[in-house]
């Protein structure tokens, strides 16, 4: 009968065999001294550890370990508001500038008509030189209190 | 009367800006922690270092649920104990550093008598002093340790036969 490897007990000990090797495993422990010897001998090492005190922690190291935390803590919060801001301001600056460039282009071009009645220089259509100077007449006349001008519905 | 909240809420809450979720986990744990920590690394200021930084990491981490939190924990002070004790190779070529020592030479030497985990464990390399503390004090999976350390399962599964090995060893040699 062969005896089980050292991978097979230490396995056993960590919980990590299938069920198929456990039993396997279990079945050849029941009849085998020296591999139940080497099993206990592993398990007696866990349980050493196990059973260890943990090293004692100094009265003063908790609040020294809560206090720097605090503040650490403390420090990537402003950090992280400090990008935030900056990231903020960004957004607000482009923004505005997209804004002032989109107003720019949509500026309301001068048409003909009134070109023609300011009296620039324009290729005016016939119809266009005959609305402006309509338009300018019945400028110069009397202020017509909200009535509708002349010829127009 | 509410009930205190789980290990599981504080730590989904520590970003909140009163630290109050940190500071309940710190009383829970803290103490724990820096148990682990003192036998992983070779000195108390160290110790607190690896904790505050653990604690600091999990401000970022992500809990998974697979396991306990305080497991959890410990596998992130693991790794930050390795990422220190890297630091400290650096610093080690540059600048002799022996182990700290406090205390008078009586005090040092019931100190030393303690039969403590660190002193178990002091004689062992710092990787197989991990995958034991992780192992048999945190019941951790192969897998689990794998995760946690970076490395292969086989890895895992041969520092610890090892470690087990060179500390049954040591054991028998001191107990003679």
């Amino acid at each position: 009968m062969n005896c089980l490897t050292d991978h097979d007990l230490h396995r056993l000990h960590d919980d990590e065999l299938s069920p198929a090797d456990r039993l396997r495993v279990a079945g050849h422990l029941a009849s085998c001294d020296a591999c139940a010897a080497r099993l206990h001998e592993i398990e007696s090492i866990g349980r050493l550890l196990r059973n260890a005190p943990l090293p004692e922690m100094a009265r003063d190291a908790m609040y020294r370990i809560q206090r720097n935390v605090a503040a650490m803590q403390e420090r990537s919060v402003r950090r992280l508001a400090g990008w935030m801001t900056a990231a903020a301001s960004v957004v607000l600056a482009v923004s505005l500038y997209v804004a002032t460039s989109s107003q720019a282009q949509a500026a309301p071009s001068v048409t003909d008509w009134e070109a023609a009645a300011i009296g620039v220089d324009v290729d005016a259509s016939t119809d266009d030189q005959a609305t402006a100077a309509w338009i300018v007449a019945d400028l110069l006349q009397a202020p017509n209190d909200g009535q509708p001008m002349r010829g127009q519905p | 009367m509410t009930d205190p909240p789980t290990d599981d809420q504080l730590l989904r809450s520590l970003a909140g800006p009163d630290g109050r979720a940190m500071r309940s986990l710190i009383d829970r744990h803290g103490r724990y922690l820096y148990g682990v920590a003192r036998t992983l690394t070779r000195s108390e200021s160290e110790a607190e270092d690896v904790v505050q930084e653990t604690l600091l990491a999990l401000l970022d981490a992500r809990y998974d649920g697979r396991s306990s939190v305080r497991t959890y924990m410990v596998s992130i002070l693991v790794r930050q104990a390795a990422l220190m004790r890297r630091k400290r190779r650096g610093w080690l070529r540059i600048v002799s550093d022996p182990p700290e020592r406090t205390g008078n030479a009586d005090e040092q030497n019931a100190v030393d008598a303690r039969l403590d985990l660190a002193s178990l464990l002091d004689k062992l390399s710092p990787e197989h002093r991990e995958v034991l503390v992780m192992r048999e004090l945190e019941g951790m999976s192969y897998d689990q340790m794998a995760q946690a350390l970076g490395i292969a399962r086989g890895t895992v599964e041969s520092r610890l036969h090892r470690a087990r090995e060179q500390l049954s060893g040591l054991w028998k040699r001191d107990s003679i």
